[in-house]
C-alpha cells in the first residue's frame, strides 16, 4: 500500500512537472518569436533533411545492390559454366556416389569463404527432373539449400535459358545479412537438370551502408542543430531591433513624447526606426500645437471671464437697483426688472462656473484635503436642497452604513459634487423618490444618487459629462444651469483621484456614483456601491448591512432585479444632463 | 487556417515516415533476370609482348617476332620493332592467313645459313582473311624461312618477298578472335540460317560482324538462303558505334533498294548477328545518317523475333523408338540406370501411329518430323519403303549403296546411294499423306562426281545438308556442308557447293545434327585413334582439337566407341546416342558413354 502510494505520489510528481514543462514551453512558444523560429525552422530542417537523406541512402543501397548482382552474375556465369565443361568432360558417370562425389568437389571448389567475400554453392535438382538417377542436394556451408526460395527454382526450373537473381535474408553464423543469389541449369551427365545456386552474402555492402546511415545520422544531427543556431541568430539580429522599438512605441503610448528609436545604417529596421522616429516627431509637433490652441483657447475664456465680471457686477448693482424700484413702474417694466435679474443671476452662475472650468483647464485648481465625514456632507446637501425638492414634489432618502465614512478629501468641492448630482436629481425625477447612499470599503468611500426619472437613452451615459451636452437638443438653454455643473463635478472627482460614473435606461431613471479613495495618495481597489441600481441586489452582501433611511420619505421602489439591465459608464467621460 | 495546417503537417509527416521506410539493404527481391547463358563473357586480358632486348641471338629475335603476334595492339608497334625497316610492310597480319598451332613448345627454329632460319610448327589449323576456319588433317607442318640482317648493331628480321601473316598458338588465338555467326534467311518463311565467321575480338567487333553481314550469300549457302541486304550495300561511315547498348547501323544508299520484306529481313540479320555483341540491346539503322524506319516498330529493335525472324533450334525429346529384331519399343532414353543395362525394362508406352514391326529384312531406319512415317532401306541397300502406321508403302528401285535416309522438317526424304548409272547421287521424295506413290527424284550435286556418298544429315531448319562422302575405294572421307536450293514450292532442286567441315578426321561413319549450327561425327583422325563421336561446330572446328583452357586438347574428347556405327541425338550436343555393331546403344552421360538399351536402331523424329 505504501508502495503504491509513494508510486502514485512519483507519478503525480512527474505529471505535473510534465505539465509543467508543457506549460512553460506552450508560454515559450507564445511569447519568443525567437523561441517559434527557431523550432519551426529546425522541424523543417529535419523534414527536408530526413526526406532527402532516405532518399540519398535508398539510392546508395540499391546502387550498392545492382552492383553487387552484376559481379554475382558475372562471377557466378564463369564459374557455372567451368562446372558445366567439368560435367560434360567427366568420365565418372558410373554411379550416383561418383557424381555426387564430383558435384560436392565442385561446389567445394567454388565456395569462397574470404573474410570479405564469401560464396556458398548449391547444386540441387531442378524442379523439372524426374529422371530416376538422384543426385542428393550438395550445399557447403549451413548457408544452403534452405535459404533458395522457391521461386527462384521455379525460374530456373521454367526458364532455362538465362541466369536468374533473387535478393534473400540468410543467416551466417547467427547473424541475418541480405544476400544475392543467382541460379542456373546445368546439365549433369546421367542424371539431368540441375539449378547451381551461388549465394553471395552484402556483408560488405551492409558496412558501408551503416557506415553511410551513421554519417547521414551525425551529420543531419549536426545540420540540424547549425540550422537552429543559424535561425537564432538571424533571428535576434531581426527581433531585438524590433523589441527595442517596442519598448520605445510603449514609452512614446505613455507620453514620453521624446523617445526615439536609434537608427543606424541603411537597412530596413533602420528605415522602421526612421520612419518611427518621424512619426513621433510629427505627433509631438501637432500635440504641442494643440495644446498652444487648447491654451489660447483657455486663456481666452478666462481672460473673457474676468472681463465680464467687473461689466456684470455693475450691471448687477444697477439690476438691483432696478429690481428694488420695480413697484413704482409700470407692470410690463417691473416684470422686465424681474426678468432682467433672474438672467442676470444665470449669467452670473455661468460666469463662475466658466471661471471653475477654466481653472481647471489651466491646472490651476487645488486640493484642501482633511479627513472629512462623507455623511455630513450628504447630510448638508440634502437639507439644502430640501426645499426644492420638496418643490418639486420629490423625497430624498439617504441610506448610509452605520459610523461615519471618513476619506481626506476637500469638503467644499465634495459637497459642490454632490450637490450638483441630487439638483440633477430632484430636476430630472419627474417628482418621484430620490435615493443617496453612502458606502465604503478598505479603500474607498462612495456615494450614489439614484432617480427614477426618464433616465437615459442607450450611449447617452457617456456623454452627460461632457459640456454643454443636452439630452434634448430641442430644449433651450433658458432653464435648469449652466450646462458645465457635471463637467466640473467630474473634474473635481479627477482631483481627487476619484471617479464619477453614470448608469441609465429608458423609464428606469438614472444612477451616479461617486467614489473617491479613503486616503489622498490611496488607490481605488474597488468601488463599495454598485452602479447598477438594477444588479445591486447580486452584490448587497459585499456592502455589509445597510441602515434604515435616515429621513423619513417613501421607502425606495425596490431595483428590478430580474429586469434587464442597458446600462453604460462612463467613468472617465464628462457630461451635464442638462437642462 | 488551423486546419491547413494541420493538412500540412500531416502531409508532412506521411511523406516522412514512407521515405523512412524505404532504406537499406532489402531483405527480399523479386527474381529478376541475369545474363543469357550463351552470352559472351568480355576477356579483358591483354597481353602486352616484350619486345627484342640489346643483344639478342638470332633465334630468339625470331621467336620474339612470332610472339608478339598475340598483341592485342591493332598497330603491332612491338612486332615490328623485330622487323628491318624494309620489311615492315611485309607483315600482312591482317590481310594473311592466321596459322594456329597447339603450344609455343611445337615452334621449332633450326638455322639454314649463317643469317637465315627456318621456323616450323604443327599447324592445327588455319583462319583465313575473310573470317573461314579450316582444321587441317594432323600433324600438318608449316614453316617460314627467314633472313635475319643487322640494324643499328642488333639482329632484325627480313620478311620473304610473299609477305608473313600471323602465327598463333591456340590460346592467344582464343583470346584475340571469336567465332560468331552472321545470318541468312530462308527464301520461304521467316527462319535465319547461322554462318559462323572469325571475328577479331575487341572494341572494333560490332564494326567487324556488320561488315561481314552486309557481304553476299559464301557459296556453300548460295541460292539455298537470301540476304535482306541489297548487294553492294556498304556501311556508310566505316563503324558500328554502340551507344548506351544501341548499335547504329549506318548504310550505304544502296540499302534503299530493300523492298519492305528485304528491309526486314536485313534489320533481322543485323539484330541477331550484332547482339552477340555483349554491349548490344538494340539495333537501329540509316541510311547515311537518316533513320531507317519499318512501319510499326520502333527506331530500335531490341531482338530478331520482334520482327518474326528466328534460328530453329535442334528439338529435345523425351522418348525415342528402339528397334530390335523386328520389334519396335518406345524408350525413354534419357533414362540411365544406376546399374547393369539389361536389368532396364520399357516403361513408356508406345504412340498411336506407331508401327509395332519392321521386318528383320529392312535396315537403316528413318523417323519422319511428325513421328508418324516411318522409312528404311532393305538389306542389299538397294530398296527403299516407307511406313504409315502399319501400312507398307514401298518404293519402286532407283540405286543402290543407299544411305540411312532422313526426313526434313518440309516433309521431304532424302537419301543418298549410287545411282544405276554408277554415279553418286543424292535423292528427295515428297512424303506425307497422298504421296503413297511419290517417286524419289534426284537432287542435282555435281560436286559429288567420283564419289561415293556414306552418310547424309538435314539440318533442323531444312536449309543444310550435311554429307559424308569418299572415294570409290573408300579414301579420302571428307564432310561437307552445302545448302539446299529449293524451288518455291519447297521441293529441293540442287546442292551449293560444299564448304568441309571436320578436315582433320580421316575416316567418317556417320553424322547428325545437335543444334542450329552443330553438328556431331562419328570418325576418327589416324589409323591410331579408335572411332568415337566427336561434336563440331560449323566454321569453328571439332571440340577436342585445340585445347580451350584444357590441360590437352584430347581431355575435351568423349570417350572413344571403335564398334560405332551410327549417330543421333535426343537433344543437343548432351543428348548423343552411339549404336554400335552389336546392337548396344550407348547415350552420352558426361565425356563417356552409358548404354541405356539394346537395338539396332535408335529413332527420333527428323533424325
Amino acid at each position: 500500500m505504501a508502495a503504491r502510494a509513494v508510486a502514485r505520489g512519483l507519478a503525480e510528481r512527474a505529471g505535473s512537472a510534465l505539465r509543467g514543462g508543457s506549460r512553460r514551453l506552450r508560454h515559450l512558444w507564445r511569447a519568443s518569436l525567437a523561441f517559434r523560429v527557431v523550432v519551426v525552422t529546425m522541424l523543417l530542417g529535419l523534414l527536408v533533411l530526413s526526406a532527402v537523406g532516405t532518399y540519398l541512402y535508398g539510392s546508395i543501397a540499391q546502387g550498392l545492390v545492382d552492383g553487387r548482382q552484376k559481379i554475382a552474375a558475372d562471377d557466378s556465369l564463369v564459374l557455372a559454366r567451368d562446372a558445366q565443361r567439368q560435367f560434360d568432360a567427366t568420365d565418372k558417370t558410373e554411379s550416383v556416389a561418383t557424381l555426387t562425389q564430383m558435384a560436392t568437389d565442385l561446389a567445394k571448389g567454388y565456395t569462397q569463404n574470404a573474410r570479405s567475400e564469401r560464396r556458398y554453392v548449391v547444386i540441387t535438382r531442378a524442379d523439372s527432373n524426374s529422371r530416376p538417377f538422384v543426385i542428393p542436394p550438395v550445399e557447403t556451408s549451413s548457408v544452403g539449400l534452405r535459404y533458395i526460395p522457391a521461386t527462384l527454382r521455379q525460374a530456373v526450373s521454367t526458364a532455362p535459358g538465362r541466369q536468374h537473381l533473387q535478393v534473400a535474408t540468410v543467416t551466417e553464423n547467427g547473424d541475418e545479412v541480405s544476400a544475392v543469389i543467382v541460379g542456373q541449369p546445368i546439365e549433369i551427365p546421367v542424371a539431368g537438370t540441375y539449378g547451381i545456386y551461388f549465394i553471395y552474402p552484402m556483408q560488405r555492402e551492409r558496412e558501408i551502408i551503416s557506415l553511410i546511415g551513421q554519417t547521414f545520422l551525425l551529420g543531419g544531427a549536426a545540420l540540424i542543430v547549425l540550422i537552429g543556431i543559424i535561425a537564432f541568430v538571424v533571428t535576434r539580429l531581426v527581433a531585438d531591433p524590433v523589441r527595442r522599438a517596442a519598448r520605445v512605441a510603449e514609452r512614446f503610448a505613455d507620453g514620453h513624447l521624446g523617445e526615439r528609436m536609434r537608427a543606424k545604417g541603411e537597412d530596413d529596421l533602420a528605415r522602421l526606426g526612421n520612419s518611427f522616429n518621424a512619426m513621433a516627431t510629427s505627433i509631438q509637433q501637432q500635440i504641442a500645437q494643440l495644446e498652444n490652441l487648447s491654451r489660447v483657447q483657455q486663456r481666452f475664456v478666462s481672460d473673457v471671464s474676468h472681463e465680464l465680471r467687473t461689466p456684470l457686477t455693475t450691471i448687477r448693482m444697477a439690476g438691483e437697483l432696478i429690481h428694488d424700484a420695480r413697484s413704482s413702474f409700470d407692470p410690463a417694466v417691473a416684470r422686465s426688472a424681474e426678468l432682467l435679474r433672474g438672467e442676470l443671476d444665470r449669467f452670473e452662475s455661468l460666469l463662475s462656473d466658466l471661471l471653475e472650468i477654466s481653472r481647471f483647464d489651466a491646472g490651476a485648481a487645488s486640493l484642501e484635503v482633511e479627513a472629512t465625514d462623507l455623511g455630513a456632507c450628504v447630510d448638508r446637501v440634502v437639507a439644502s436642497l430640501a426645499p426644492l425638492a420638496e418643490r418639486r414634489g420629490s423625497t430624498i432618502a439617504v441610506r448610509e452604513p452605520p459610523g461615519l465614512v471618513v476619506a481626506e478629501m476637500d469638503s467644499r468641492r465634495i459637497e459642490r459634487i454632490l450637490r450638483n448630482l441630487v439638483s440633477n436629481a430632484i430636476e430630472h425625477g419627474d417628482g418621484r423618490p430620490i435615493e443617496v447612499s453612502l458606502g465604503s470599503n478598505d479603500s474607498a468611500v462612495a456615494v450614489t444618487v439614484r432617480d427614477h426619472g426618464v433616465g437615459l437613452r442607450p450611449g447617452e451615459a457617456a456623454l452627460v459629462f461632457t459640456r454643454f451636452w443636452r439630452a434634448d437638443p430641442a430644449r433651450a438653454r433658458t432653464t435648469g444651469g449652466t450646462g458645465l455643473g457635471l463637467a466640473i463635478s467630474l473634474e473635481d472627482a479627477r482631483l481627487h483621484a476619484g471617479r464619477l460614473e453614470a448608469w441609465g435606461a429608458p423609464g428606469e431613471g438614472s444612477c451616479f456614483r461617486l467614489t473617491l479613495p479613503r486616503h489622498a495618495e490611496g488607490a481605488i481597489v474597488s468601488s463599495p456601491l454598485p452602479l447598477n441600481p438594477l444588479g445591486a441586489a447580486r452584490s448587497d452582501h459585499r456592502l455589509g448591512p445597510a441602515s434604515p433611511p435616515r429621513t423619513s420619505p417613501p421607502d425606495p421602489p425596490p431595483g428590478g432585479r430580474a429586469a434587464t439591465v442597458g446600462s453604460a459608464t462612463a467613468p472617465a467621460a464628462a457630461a451635464d444632463r442638462q437642462p | 487556417m488551423r486546419a491547413r495546417r494541420a493538412v500540412a503537417l500531416s502531409l508532412a509527416a506521411t511523406v516522412m515516415l514512407s521515405v523512412t521506410g524505404c532504406g537499406g539493404l532489402p531483405g527480399t527481391s523479386a527474381v529478376i533476370e541475369g545474363r543469357r547463358l550463351d552470352e559472351p563473357i568480355s576477356d579483358p586480358v591483354r597481353l602486352v609482348p616484350q619486345g627484342p632486348v640489346a643483344g639478342a641471338s638470332q633465334e630468339a629475335v625470331a621467336l620474339g617476332l612470332i610472339r608478339a603476334g598475340e598483341d592485342a595492339d591493332e598497330n603491332r608497334e612491338t612486332g615490328k620493332s623485330y622487323l628491318a625497316p624494309s620489311s615492315v610492310d611485309l607483315w600482312r597480319w591482317s590481310s594473311a592467313d592466321v596459322i594456329v598451332y597447339d603450344t609455343a613448345d611445337d615452334l621449332q627454329v633450326r638455322r639454314t645459313g649463317p643469317d637465315r632460319l627456318q621456323v616450323r610448327t604443327t599447324a592445327v589449323a588455319r583462319l583465313t582473311p575473310e573470317g573461314r576456319y579450316e582444321e587441317l588433317r594432323a600433324g600438318t607442318m608449316v614453316s617460314v624461312t627467314l633472313r635475319l640482317t643487322k640494324v643499328g648493331g642488333q639482329w632484325r628480321i627480313e620478311l620473304p618477298s610473299t609477305g608473313f601473316g600471323l602465327w598463333l598458338d591456340s590460346s592467344a588465338f582464343d583470346r584475340l578472335y571469336a567465332a560468331r555467326q552472321v545470318f541468312y534467311v530462308t527464301p520461304s518463311g521467316r527462319r535465319l540460317v547461322p554462318d559462323t565467321r572469325w571475328i577479331e575480338a575487341g572494341t572494333a567487333m560490332a564494326t567487324a560482324l556488320a561488315r561481314a553481314q552486309l557481304s553476299a550469300v559464301p557459296d556453300y549457302l548460295a541460292d539455298a538462303v537470301t540476304t535482306g541486304v541489297p548487294s553492294n550495300t556498304k556501311l556508310a561511315v566505316n563503324a558500328v558505334p554502340v551507344d548506351n547498348g544501341r548499335a547504329i547501323v549506318n548504310l550505304s544508299p544502296q540499302a534503299l533498294d530493300a523492298d519492305p520484306i528485304e528491309r526486314a529481313a536485313m534489320w533481322a540479320q543485323l539484330i541477331a548477328t550484332l547482339q552477340q555483341v555483349p554491349a548490344v540491346g538494340s539495333v537501329s539503322l540509316a541510311v547515311e545518317g537518316i533513320p531507317l524506319e519499318l512501319p510499326g516498330l520502333a527506331s530500335a529493335v531490341p531482338s530478331a523475333s520482334d520482327l518474326g525472324y528466328a534460328t530453329v533450334p535442334a528439338p529435345s525429346f523425351d522418348t525415342a523408338i528402339v528397334r530390335m529384331h523386328d520389334r519396335l519399343t518406345r524408350i525413354d532414353p534419357r533414362n540411365v540406370v544406376d546399374g547393369p543395362p539389361d536389368k532396364r525394362r520399357s516403361t513408356t508406352p508406345t504412340r498411336d501411329g506407331d508401327p509395332a514391326r519392321i521386318p528383320e529384312g529392312w535396315v537403316r531406319l528413318a523417323l519422319s518430323a511428325d513421328g508418324k512415317e516411318m522409312a528404311a532401306v532393305g538389306g542389299d541397300l538397294k530398296e527403299l519403303s516407307r511406313w504409315r502406321g502399319n501400312q507398307f508403302l514401298p518404293v519402286a528401285p532407283f540405286g543402290e549403296r543407299l544411305t540411312r535416309p532422313e526426313y526434313d522438317s518440309l516433309g521431304y526424304l532424302w537419301v543418298g546411294g549410287t545411282a544405276p548409272d554408277g554415279k553418286p547421287r543424292v535423292w528427295a521424295l515428297a512424303t506425307g499423306s497422298a504421296t503413297e506413290r511419290s517417286a524419289p527424284f534426284a537432287v542435282s550435286a555435281p560436286w559429288l562426281s567420283g564419289r561415293r556418298i556414306d552418310a547424309l544429315a538435314v539440318s533442323p531448319d531444312s536449309t543444310r545438308l550435311l554429307v559424308i562422302s569418299s572415294r570409290v575405294d573408300g579414301s579420302d572421307t571428307q564432310l561437307g556442308l552445302t545448302g539446299v536450293v529449293r524451288a518455291p514450292n519447297g521441293k529441293p532442286l540442287s546442292l551449293a557447293a560444299p564448304w568441309r567441315q571436320a578436315q582433320p578426321l580421316t575416316l567418317m561413319r556417320d553424322v547428325t545434327w545437335v543444334e542450329a549450327n552443330a553438328f556431331a561425327v562419328l570418325g576418327r583422325t589416324d589409323q591410331r585413334d579408335p572411332v568415337r563421336p566427336w561434336v563440331g561446330h560449323v566454321g569453328a572446328g571439332l571440340e577436342g582439337m585445340r585445347r580451350r583452357g584444357a590441360a590437352a586438347p584430347a581431355e575435351s574428347r568423349l570417350a572413344p566407341v571403335p564398334s560405332g556405327t551410327s549417330i543421333t541425338s535426343v537433344g543437343g550436343p548432351r543428348g548423343l546416342v552411339v549404336i554400335t555393331e552389336d546392337n548396344r546403344i550407348l547415350a552420352r552421360a558426361g565425356a563417356t558413354w552409358r548404354q541405356i538399351a539394346t537395338g539396332s536402331d535408335l529413332l527420333v523424329p527428323s533424325r
